[in-house]
């Protein structure tokens, strides 16, 4: 084929060609490489690849060219490994962008190689618009995703962050990358069992809560799910994290809000049992209050009616000397009845006050229960019972307030007493363990059901109400002996083998540091009075009666008297008898005690006079109050005439006598 | 000087080929044969050889390692390793176990120099 | 080495020898031009060089490898004609890009560049070692462009060839590794019966030109 042919049909070719001669030169290239190149063919003629583009890139096709020719090898360059092999432009002047392809010519005329040259910017172009469109598409999902999402290789390093991670995380999308994923999390333990349970196979793992540590060092909450899936060679893991810490702050406040529900539920059940608890016992008390009140009443009127006979006995009988004399031993018996009751009634007061105060000195236990004894002794003979009394051979020295420990024997005496049928029998056992005196008092009666028990030292506790109605009784007593026990750092308790089995209480007292060696106050024995002293006493009470018996009785003991029954008399009556000694009773019209005591102090003659007062109240207030006014000394009525023989008999006698 | 020349190589036609070099530069210099690095061994006891020429790519033993063997019985014997392989790091090893390099196919050109150089080290040890 | 028969085509021991080394010598200078594009020592084994049945080369290739795989593929043709093959695991693939690679490219452009990085690294290997044993052999050869394949190594070896098929291969392998890369692979080539006449004769030829004139 002539030359001139080969050479259209090589300028017709739509790429590059260039005819390379066994000795590396360039023979020809075609229209093509002189437009893309603007070098004319004849201007690179002769020259080698290197000589005909100086600035090129060309060694790569050199060697190739070397191989070609060499060995017969066909090489291939692309653009994407080899960029600009050649300085070659399209026609509007952009770089073009080529693969060539170097292959051997083997023919017999015609040895050498052929460089191809191929236009690939259109192709490279459309490749990298539709990838880079492909990839907007999914960047752009990626990216506005509101959920944290990672890519994770193989080895567990972060390949890829959205920009969903660095508003959560705080963190940069480099600066997540090649970082292992397991280092954003608190607890490695969590991201390993996603990780272990996705790469083992199963398709995706349940979300799982999991701590990441942020960028600012804060603790949040996300939940973490994570999917596998492979580009054909090489295994990923995709990891979305959703931010589930306010999620779970409000579930935590409803778990909360819900506990709280349920605890003041609970709360409100407790405290209406608790109320229904105390309305109950209150219920209880009233009853039992309104049991006492009625069985008060009724053992107030017990004692009267003997003594109003008794009163028409003595002036009936007033010749019968034997029966004046039972007459009034029997009065006073009920009398005495009556102060006790009162007495115990006061006290029941001051215990729910709390206003009984003790006068502790040093005693002897032998004493206090002699002394008991002798006050139980009338209704242990009246009912025939049997006293057996066992003291220690030793003394127990006891720092206590004698009368009140009287109270508390003479009372569990009278309660064995009464609740055994008569004939029955009552020990008194006395010992000392470990410091403390331990009292028994035991007796074989009707015992206590063992239900009660626990009950029985509970204010207005009556155990067998028809017993103690026909035995007489409020039902304080044994809480008065706890209460009193109890303020002298003691203990007692009721025990019984049950119903018919009899009974036996047990006091325990602390003994005393020291024994016994001052002279004691002794309660409540009437001391023989010793040499009659003649005093002058005024007896001042608005009860004319109370004033006049009184009055009577002092005369009867030797001693001179007036009476008068108001404030005002009462002065009158001291300017001109000039008494020593004068009672007076508080409530009083005109002028009342008070007053008149301290009218009385302001005389010079009133200054030295033992005054009395005579007080249905014996609160620790009023007998302040006595005093402040003046007053030397306060009784409680009914006055125990005992209480005032001790007192005139430790006054000296008046210097002189009045006329 | 007639000096002895060992050839270690498995292939028989490389044997061939450095015989045939040798022919050119020294025609009357002895030769043993040796085609892998156990006969090597034996044929160094028996032939005592001045000269080694081993082949790199052997298989059971490599030429490096036989050349380590040989310097524990020959430490100032010259030694020539020949390989197709030119790999840098090939002609570095060989360097550092006192042994020369010399690329496959051979040619009489680095035959010679290499003889030259080793028959110069053995008259210098010998005086 | 192995003395290789089959059928009335036989290569005597020396054959087999000369085959053998001018494949080490290929394949040596490929390993040397693949060392200077990563950068890093490449190991090779000794090549197998043995005469089979198809269905023996197959299954040979495919017990020792039964993973996927990449190929780069090249024909040659001349007086032997045949297939020579660069074989990876596909798994592979792209630590061989990247170590082709000498910057820092992210996953994607890696990905990227895949397909041309294994087609003209496989096209220059496969041109020195083929190259180098022709000029060894003194017999010119066609190259042609190299063509990537991924799949097993049945279906690579199961390609019907430009030339024509034959029952009987001769079967070349040659293992080799990147030092201190996660990179290895083999070359494998197949020539059918005609061309092993025609490859006898030129080994022959080499044989004599060796050999020539020696006193050996």
């Amino acid at each position: 084929m002539p030359a001139e042919n080969e050479q259209s049909i090589l300028d017709g070719v739509a790429g590059g060609l260039i005819v390379v001669s066994p000795d590396r030169t360039v023979a020809r290239w075609n229209a093509w490489i002189v437009s893309a190149s603007g070098r004319s063919s004849s201007a690179v003629a002769g020259k080698t690849l290197a000589e005909a583009f100086p600035s090129a890139n060309v060694e790569v096709i050199e060697r190739a060219v070397d191989s070609a020719l060499a060995g017969g090898a066909s090489t291939l360059l692309t653009n994407a490994m080899h960029p600009q092999l050649l300085p070659l432009h399209t026609p509007t002047g952009r770089p073009l962008l080529h693969d060539v392809i170097v292959s051997p010519l083997v023919d017999a005329g015609l040895n050498g190689c052929l460089v191809q040259v191929i236009d690939v910017t259109e192709a490279t172009r459309r490749e990298r618009f539709l990838r880079d469109r492909q990839n907007a598409r999914y960047y752009a999902l990626v990216e506005s995703a509101p959920d944290v999402i990672l890519n994770v290789d193989g080895e567990g390093v972060i390949r890829l962050a959205n920009a969903a991670a660095a508003r959560h995380f705080g963190y940069s999308a480099e600066e997540l990358v090649g970082r292992k994923a397991a280092d954003l999390f608190e607890s490695e333990d969590a991201w390993l069992r996603i990780w272990q349970s996705v790469n083992v196979g199963s398709t995706s793992a349940s979300p799982v809560e999991v701590q990441v540590r942020l960028r600012d060092g804060r603790l949040r909450y996300f939940e973490l799910s994570a999917a596998p899936w492979t580009d054909g060679t090489r295994s990923f893991v995709t990891a979305i994290l959703r931010d589930v810490e306010n999620r779970r702050a409000a579930e935590a406040a409803l778990r909360e809000s819900e506990r709280q529900s349920r605890a003041n539920e609970k709360a409100l059940a407790e405290l209406n049992a608790a109320l229904k608890e105390t309305t109950d016992q209150l219920r209880l008390m009233d009853r039992r209050k309104n049991e006492f009140l009625a069985t008060l009443a009724h053992e107030l009127r017990n004692p009267l009616a003997p003594l109003r006979n008794g009163l028409q006995l003595l002036k009936i009988a007033k010749d019968d000397r034997a029966l004046v004399e039972r007459t009034r031993h029997m009065m006073d018996l009920q009398l005495e009845q009556m102060v006790r009751l009162i007495d115990d009634l006061l006290d029941v007061g001051r215990i729910s006050n709390d206003r009984i105060a003790l006068n502790k000195q040093t005693t002897t236990l032998d004493k206090v229960i002699r002394q008991a004894v002798e006050t139980s002794n009338p209704l242990i003979l009246a009912q025939q019972h049997s006293l057996t009394i066992e003291l220690p051979a030793h003394e127990l020295t006891l720092d206590a307030d004698g009368v009140r420990l009287t109270q508390v024997f003479a009372n569990l005496l009278n309660n064995a007493a009464k609740y055994t049928p008569a004939h029955g029998h009552i020990t008194v056992k006395a010992d000392e363990h470990e410091g403390s005196a331990v009292i028994r008092v035991i007796d074989d009666g009707i015992g206590i059901p063992g239900e009660m028990l626990p009950q029985v030292f509970e204010m207005f506790m009556r155990v067998d109400t028809s017993l103690e109605r026909a035995q007489g009784g409020l039902g304080i007593g044994l809480s008065l002996v706890k209460r009193l026990v109890e303020m002298h750092d003691g203990s007692v308790e009721a025990v019984s083998r049950g119903q018919g089995l009899g009974s036996e209480f047990v006091v325990r007292l602390p003994l005393a540091k020291e024994r016994a060696k001052t002279a004691e106050v002794e309660p409540g024995v009437t001391d023989p009075v010793p040499a009659p002293k003649r005093h002058r006493i005024l007896v001042v009470d608005d009860n004319e009666d109370a004033a006049a018996t009184l009055a009577l009785l002092l005369g009867l003991m030797g001693h001179e008297t007036r009476t008068a029954n108001d404030g005002l008399a009462a002065l009158a009556v001291t300017d001109e008898f000039h008494p020593d000694v004068a009672l007076l009773d508080i409530g009083m019209p005109k002028l009342n005690g008070y007053d008149t005591a301290r009218r009385l102090r302001q005389d010079s003659w009133g200054r030295d006079m033992l005054l009395v007062a005579l007080s249905g109240w014996g609160q620790d207030a009023d007998r302040l109050k006595s005093s402040k006014a003046g007053f030397d000394m306060h009784l409680v009525k009914p006055v125990d005439i005992a209480e005032i023989q001790r007192l005139l008999a430790r006054r000296p006698a008046p210097s002189h006598q009045p006329a | 000087m007639i000096y002895k020349l060992l050839i270690v190589d498995d292939s028989k036609l490389a044997r061939m080929a450095v015989i045939k070099v040798l022919n050119s530069c020294h025609p009357d210099w002895q030769r043993v044969e040796a085609g892998s690095a156990a006969d090597a061994l034996k044929a160094v006891k028996q032939e005592k050889p001045h000269i080694a020429l081993i082949d790199f790519n052997m298989p059971h033993q490599d030429g490096l390692d036989l050349v380590v063997d040989l310097r524990a019985l020959t430490p100032d014997m010259p030694i020539g390793i020949i390989s197709a392989n030119h790999q840098q790091q090939v002609v570095d090893r060989a360097r550092a176990l006192g042994a020369s390099f010399l690329p496959k196919p051979l040619t009489e050109q680095s035959l010679r120099e290499f003889l030259t150089g080793a028959a110069q080290r053995l008259q210098g040890v010998a005086s | 080495m192995s003395a290789a028969a089959s059928g009335d085509v036989a290569l005597s021991e020396l054959q087999l020898d000369a085959l053998t080394e001018l494949v080490n010598l290929g394949v040596s200078r490929a390993a040397g031009n693949l060392a200077v594009m990563v950068r890093e020592e490449v190991l090779l084994t000794v090549p197998k060089v043995a005469l089979m049945s198809r269905v023996d080369a197959i299954r040979t290739l495919g017990a020792r490898d039964s993973r996927q795989l990449v190929a780069v593929h090249q024909t040659f043709e001349g007086e032997i004609v045949g297939r020579a093959f660069l074989i990876f695991p596909e798994e592979n693939s792209l630590d061989l890009v990247r170590s082709l690679v000498h910057s820092e490219l992210s996953n994607e452009e890696i990905i990227e560049l895949e397909q041309e990085a294994l087609a003209e690294t496989g096209n220059v290997i496969l041109n020195s070692c083929l190259a180098t044993i022709a000029n060894s052999l003194e017999s010119r050869l066609k190259i042609s462009l190299p063509e990537v394949l991924r799949g097993e190594s049945t279906q690579f070896f199961n390609l019907p060839p430009p030339p024509v098929a034959g029952s009987t291969v001769l079967f070349v392998y040659i293992n080799f590794a990147v030092r201190r890369r996660n990179i290895e692979g083999f070359i494998a080539m197949l020539m059918d019966l005609p061309s092993l006449a025609a490859l006898r004769d030129l080994l022959d030829a080499l044989i004599r030109r060796t050999g020539g004139a020696s006193r050996a």
